[in-house]
């Protein structure tokens, strides 16, 4: 394998430029509060076929935000998959997502919107994949086909965009008597719950961690999942109050469940994925009380410390003797320290400590919905959620790098390895500063938020004391003691089951049968089989007319001239 | 043997009764041409010595015969008052001139009996006469002119579904195209004689290659060594013969379902459309016999390059598309 020396500082190098573009043209349009269209006309007579790419504010950011990680994850792999012989279709699965990523934030036709979609399906399924194993081709199956819905619904929606005529939803935000039809936001919300990894499809999230750790920073955490999160916000004027309520329902319940199932999980990555499952429910569940802008600001936060958790828990993985078991991890932050540091920072930013990244997404997030008074029930889930994020992110750090030597094979230090840790500490700067700055370029003016005391700090109470209880808890060590609730969080609330093996040996058995007794029973008989047997003996019969005698031909036609007389009279 | 005095005298007969149709004031007329057809192309029929070809001869004077009297018949009861009947005997017996389906099976004892160039000259030239007094006195308006056309539609494309012989399937096509013809002149005789013109071409076309191999049944197609640019030509001229859309068969075959379906002929046209598919898939099931099989390599040696003028009618019976498109814009 002949690979340029420089291949991946090149790639590194060209998106970190892209991104600044993208970044500089973001700031210059919110400053200006314009937004800019290219719309090339292609053809169309009663509907309108046109490329068209939107730049705004809200697209440049993301683009930029996608265009860093992915660079710094390019600059990461160089080492990470040095050793993998299959480097050059890693890249190459890489700049393809960066370029279905782009195609998919960039253009408002739902045309082109559903090129990016299956782009984004069809890599994540390569880079699932990407690890020759049985385990991981199941987990790729797994994602493929719960993104399939996803397309489905895309699709769907494409035919009824044809009725009103004109593939470019963004134009119609600002026609108040459009009439669409009822199941466009249905579609919509249901595509983007299958891509965002809401409850009935987020099997598959979990799932897809048996792709490259580095993959996992850039894809299936902080920027593909999301895209579903965009889709809404950029589908923002049709979600009806129908929508909104089973979002908000869907939205909890996804929070919820990751976040209780986080909690007794021993794989490193899947502790991650699962929290990344849990702020996907918090930014739906912000979509779904109307706040969008908000779920795109978390979105951007999310996203770069998402990434760097990842990246950091790839330097242990790749550290202590690749493997992904919490449970042979222990007192790490003696060989790791600056790692310890980056992953505690994102953990933090997680949780919603002040003035980390994620408070200034979350904490508005959290006085918005109490200062509208959604409800006890939303709000009391709301909190329980809150602390579950923080119990999980503890225990992580607890375990990992706090608790007892768990008695790993082999700990190697790989801090000295510059090009797996500079993305990581240019990652740690970069979410330490993206809450401010995000949040002067988003909000020029402070959101107003008037709030009785106790609801005001009932965020930072809650972080408070989830972080206490569960150091006293020592990171539930010992959760072996849990029983029945470990299994079944541990099997993820058998979703995975219910979405995958438990729906499709049922109905694969009666397909099976059905196969047996109809197509290749019955149905052969007297179709295909039966057409043969009687064609054969009219042929037969055919045959014999048509090669005997010259007299019998002949009184056919005469009886043939019989019969015609009879008719006329 | 083709340029003997005795044969170039029956050729030239047979132009000279068409050109008789063609231009006959009278019924009277035109039936002395159908004889004289008639007459002209028994000794074609019979350039072949041989037992089969002497009885496949006797068959078609007899047969021709009938359908003369028939149409003589048809033409006096003109005179007659119950008039009503004349032109159900006309159409009858012009019927059993062209073998359209419920008269065909004369056409079939004939066609396996006789060479390559009278089966050509059998299923196009001997029609241009019938078809030309079905055009003057019949139309679709008529009954049982529509059951002659569905009866050969479906005939012409069920039968040949079970046939195996080369000449039997062509013979098929060719009642089915019967079919189509008949449908296209009672819209007007030019729709009719460019399907009539295009049919002809195509025709020709994989009659002189299957002329040139002698290639007789389905089960010597893999044992013939083509090269692959006369392996392609077969495939595309038999293509073009079973209409699919970008050669040239389909051009005529587009023309009239467009005419069937302006004047609501809804039952013909998909009538016309599904047995349409069923010959191309029997002439698909003769290409892919002989050429996607992984046919048996019996002879190393390449077989002989097609004269010059099958690859000249080869090209035309496949692109002519193109030129005629040109005609029509």
């Amino acid at each position: 394998m002949t690979v340029d020396k420089y291949l991946y500082q090149k790639i590194s190098f060209f998106l970190v430029n892209l991104m600044f573009i993208a970044g500089f043209t973001g700031v210059f349009l919110s400053s200006e509060g314009t937004s800019i269209f290219f719309e090339w006309f292609l053809g169309g007579s009663s509907v309108n076929f046109s490329m068209i790419f939107l730049l705004d504010s809200m697209s440049c950011f993301f683009l930029a935000v996608v265009l860093c990680i992915s660079g710094n994850v390019v600059w990461y792999s160089k080492s990470y998959m040095a050793l993998d012989p299959n480097a050059n279709r890693f890249i190459l699965l890489v700049l393809g997502f960066v370029a279905s990523m782009a195609i998919l934030i960039l253009s408002p036709n739902i045309l082109s919107i559903l090129l990016g979609w299956d782009g984004l399906g069809l890599i994540s399924y390569g880079l699932v994949i990407y690890y020759p194993s049985k385990k991981s081709s199941s987990a790729g199956m797994i994602t493929v086909l719960s993104n399939r819905v996803g397309d489905v619904c895309i699709l769907l929606s494409i035919a009824w965009f044809v009725s009103v005529g004109d593939f470019n939803f963004s134009i119609w935000a600002f026609y108040n008597n459009v009439e669409f039809s009822n199941w466009v936001p249905l579609l919509v919300l249901l595509a983007a719950m299958t891509k965002s990894a809401q409850i009935p499809f987020s099997a598959w999230l979990p799932a897809a961690m048996a792709a490259p750790t580095p993959v996992s920073a850039l894809v299936h955490s902080s920027t593909l999942v999301t895209a579903g999160v965009y889709l809404l916000i950029r589908f923002s004027f049709i979600l009806g109050e129908t929508c909104s309520a089973l979002l908000l329902f869907i939205s909890i319940m996804t929070m919820f469940m990751s976040g209780v199932v986080a909690i007794f999980e021993y794989d490193l990555k899947k502790i991650i994925a699962l929290s990344t499952l849990s702020q996907l429910g918090m930014m739906m569940f912000s979509i779904s009380l109307g706040l969008y802008e908000l779920a795109f600001f978390h979105l951007l936060t999310h996203a770069l410390f998402k990434a760097l958790l990842f990246l950091c828990a790839g330097i242990l993985i790749h550290g202590a003797g690749n493997t992904q078991d919490i449970r042979s991890f222990g007192g790490l932050s003696l060989n790791f320290p600056l790692v310890t540091v980056c992953m505690n920072l994102a953990n933090l930013s997680l949780c919603g400590v002040p003035f980390l990244a994620g408070f200034y997404s979350k904490d508005l997030i959290v006085e918005l919905a109490c200062q509208y008074s959604w409800g006890i029930f939303v709000l009391l889930m709301m909190f329980i959620c809150l602390s579950l994020t923080v119990l999980y992110s503890v225990r992580l750090t607890y375990l990992s790098f706090v608790g007892p030597y768990g008695g790993g094979t082999s700990i190697s230090v790989c801090e000295s390895d510059y090009s797996l840790v500079g993305p990581v500490v240019i990652l740690s700067f970069t979410s330490l500063v993206s809450g401010p700055i995000l949040s002067w370029l988003n909000f020029p003016a402070p959101v107003l938020i008037f709030l009785p005391v106790f609801l005001k700090w009932g965020a930072l109470f809650f972080v408070g004391v989830s972080l206490l209880v569960m150091l006293s808890l020592q990171g539930l060590t010992y959760s072996y003691k849990w029983g029945a609730v470990s299994k079944f969080s541990g099997l993820m609330w058998f979703l995975p089951w219910l979405t995958g093996q438990g729906f499709s040996m049922k109905t694969l058995k009666n397909a099976d049968h059905l196969l047996k007794i109809y197509d290749q029973g019955w149905l052969e008989f007297y179709s295909s089989k039966g057409l043969e047997v009687v064609g054969g003996k009219v042929n037969t019969l055919n045959l014999k007319f048509q090669h005997s005698s010259l007299k019998l031909h002949f009184l056919i036609f005469l009886l043939w001239l019989f019969l015609c007389f009879i008719y006329i009279l | 043997m083709w340029l003997s005095p005795s044969l170039l005298l029956m050729i030239i007969s047979i132009v000279t009764s068409i050109c008789l149709v063609i231009s006959s004031p009278s019924l009277f007329i035109s039936w002395i041409g159908l004889e004289l057809n008639t007459l002209a192309f028994l000794p074609l029929l019979l350039s072949k010595k041989s037992k089969l070809a002497s009885e496949a001869s006797i068959k078609y004077f007899l047969t021709q015969t009938l359908a003369s009297v028939l149409i003589l018949v048809g033409g006096l009861w003109f005179l007659a008052p119950w008039g009503g009947l004349a032109t159900l005997t006309l159409l009858l017996g012009l019927s059993i001139k062209l073998g359209a389906a419920p008269f065909h099976s004369w056409v079939l004892s004939i066609a396996e009996a006789s060479g390559w160039v009278p089966l050509f000259a059998l299923l196009t030239i001997q029609k241009i006469n019938p078809l030309l007094m079905l055009w003057m006195f019949c139309h679709l308006s008529m009954p049982f002119f529509y059951v002659v056309v569905l009866s050969s539609l479906i005939m012409g494309g069920l039968a040949g579904l079970t046939q195996t012989s080369v000449r039997s399937i062509l013979t098929f096509s060719s009642i089915n195209h019967v079919g189509w013809l008949m449908t296209a002149l009672s819209f007007s005789l030019s729709v009719g004689a460019y399907y009539f013109l295009i049919y002809l071409t195509t025709l020709l076309c994989s009659i002189l290659i299957f002329h040139m191999f002698n290639v007789s049944h389905i089960n010597q197609l893999p044992l013939l060594s083509f090269k692959p640019s006369n392996q392609m030509l077969l495939f595309f001229a038999l293509l073009s013969l079973g209409g699919l859309p970008p050669f040239l068969g389909f051009l005529p075959k587009w023309m009239i379902l467009q005419l069937t379906v302006s004047y609501s002929l809804l039952l013909v046209g998909g009538v016309m459309i599904s047995m349409s598919l069923v010959v191309l898939f029997f002439y698909l099931r003769l290409m892919f016999s002989a050429f996607m099989m992984g046919g048996v390599n019996l002879t190393t040696l390449s077989s002989d390059p097609l004269p010059f003028p099958v690859y000249f009618v080869a090209l035309f019976s496949i692109t002519g598309g193109g030129l005629s498109m040109i005609y029509f814009l």
